[in-house]
């Protein structure tokens, strides 16, 4: 949330405070740097980086914005520096892929769905669709981090949204 | 947008729960007036619901890796060997020595001075039964491929690839992966390798891959003949292809030797 702050001394230290956002945060970056990079050791590899770099920089933290949305747009940067977002495979096998479990066909459907429609989406209305929808950021913070405008974001969301709901509905 | 309806952009927004709380009321009413734009807001959010589902369904990763990355960091990116491993290190270059001995044509040990350093990396270094490295790049989760150095403990993900100093003695263990995606790229020094479902190491005069063995892999470079691999298996069986063009199947108790061009040192040495 805004305002927050990223160390408590109160509360076992630096180290120990920022600890505790690894481990209430890291799953989201992965999610955030997996979809962004499409191979899940690229995006562990990235997450490790950003940790470190956020460590490294946790000065740097206003506290205007959430702690998640700093961090994301770190690695987003990272991912950014390495070309890996550019260079993006589309593999459909691997990223995410979750095996079936009995009558969990269905789900794995949607999933495929899911998967499909996104790796048919334009890179800036994936991230924005996923930032807004899944990670929860506000529009203001999706623009920032892409570095466009909030009409943008809107638009791109909106975009991802409609396609996304075509997909499914066919 | 129709006449009438709300705009394509005030759906999105009511689907992600952020419609304006001034147009709520109106678009509410319009939407149980509207069946076309209650179904246009059913679908979207069907799709925001589906995506987080998706999302929910996405295979976790433990922040383990990220921890061990911090703690490094914080700890200046470099692990020192602690005394506790001085036994050890010293029984492992005991054991090196003697090989080399009974191999007169491979030139002494030297003092093992370093340890690893990986390529196209930042510097590695760890400490046994804890400390993480950095391969390629990027810190590494402990349980993947292990490397205990001359003076230190390293490591590694697959993938990773690192260079030995001369006369540092690596104990692999590498778990997870098919063969041949945990390529490691030797240079000098002596690994010997644990392999659980597979490793590859290439050195500059061809490359070995083992699905599940133990060996010893031993490269050196003389400045008159340039690199020199010798590759011992201990169990199992290795498969050990050189630049030459030839396969060579070594099976437990078996050595396989071959060398390298000079050429391939300027290559090998960056």
């Amino acid at each position: 949330m805004p305002g927050e702050r990223l160390s408590s001394d109160e509360s076992g230290g630096e180290a120990a405070c920022f600890d505790a956002r690894v481990a209430s945060c890291h799953a989201r970056l992965y999610r955030y740097l997996l979809r962004l990079s499409g191979r899940p050791d690229e995006a562990e590899e990235l997450a490790q980086q950003a940790w470190v770099v956020a460590w490294e920089r946790r000065g740097t933290f206003a506290g205007t914005g959430t702690f998640l949305s700093w961090l994301l747009a770190i690695g987003r940067n990272l991912a950014m520096e390495r070309g890996r977002s550019e260079a993006r495979r589309r593999r459909r096998e691997g990223a995410g892929r979750v095996p079936a479990d009995g009558g969990a066909v269905l789900e794995e459907e949607e999933r495929v769905t899911v998967r499909n429609a996104l790796d048919g989406m334009e890179e800036g209305v994936r991230e924005a669709l996923w930032l807004r929808v899944v990670e929860g950021l506000g529009f203001q913070e999706v623009a920032d981090l892409q570095g466009v405008a909030v009409s943008t974001a809107h638009a791109r969301v909106g975009q991802g949204l409609r396609d996304l709901a075509g997909r499914i509905g066919r | 947008m129709r006449e009438g309806h709300p705009a394509q952009e005030t759906l999105a927004l009511h689907a992600c729960g952020d419609l304006p709380a001034g147009e709520g009321a109106g678009f509410e009413a319009h939407l149980a007036l509207c069946a076309d734009c209650r179904g246009q807001a059913a679908r979207l959010q069907g799709a925001a619901e589906a995506l987080r589902r998706f999302a929910e369904g996405e295979p976790a990763r433990p922040p383990g890796g990220a921890l061990w990355a911090l703690r490094a960091a914080r700890r200046g990116r470099v692990w020192r060997l602690r005394l506790a491993w001085g036994g050890a290190i010293a029984a492992a270059a005991v054991a090196v020595a003697a090989l080399w001995r009974a191999e007169p044509m491979f030139p002494p040990v030297p003092p093992a001075d370093s340890v690893a350093r990986v390529e196209a990396g930042r510097f590695l270094r760890g400490r046994e039964g804890g400390g993480p490295g950095i391969g390629a790049g990027r810190w590494l989760e402990p349980g993947l491929v292990r490397a205990s150095g001359a003076d230190a403990d390293l490591r590694l993900r697959g993938g990773s690839r690192f260079r030995v100093a001369e006369g540092s003695v690596l104990d692999l263990a590498v778990a997870g992966g098919p063969a041949g995606t945990s390529a490691c790229r030797l240079c000098r020094g002596t690994v010997e390798m644990e392999t659980g479902q597979g490793l590859s190491v290439r050195t500059p005069a061809g490359s070995a891959e083992a699905g599940s063995a133990r060996c010893r892999l031993t490269v050196t470079r003389d400045p008159r003949r340039g690199y020199w691999v010798r590759l011992d298996v201990l169990e199992g069986v290795v498969v050990f292809r050189d630049i030459w063009g030839g396969t060579r199947t070594a099976l437990a108790g078996q050595t396989v030797q071959t060398n390298a061009p000079e050429s391939l040192a300027a290559e090998w040495e960056q």
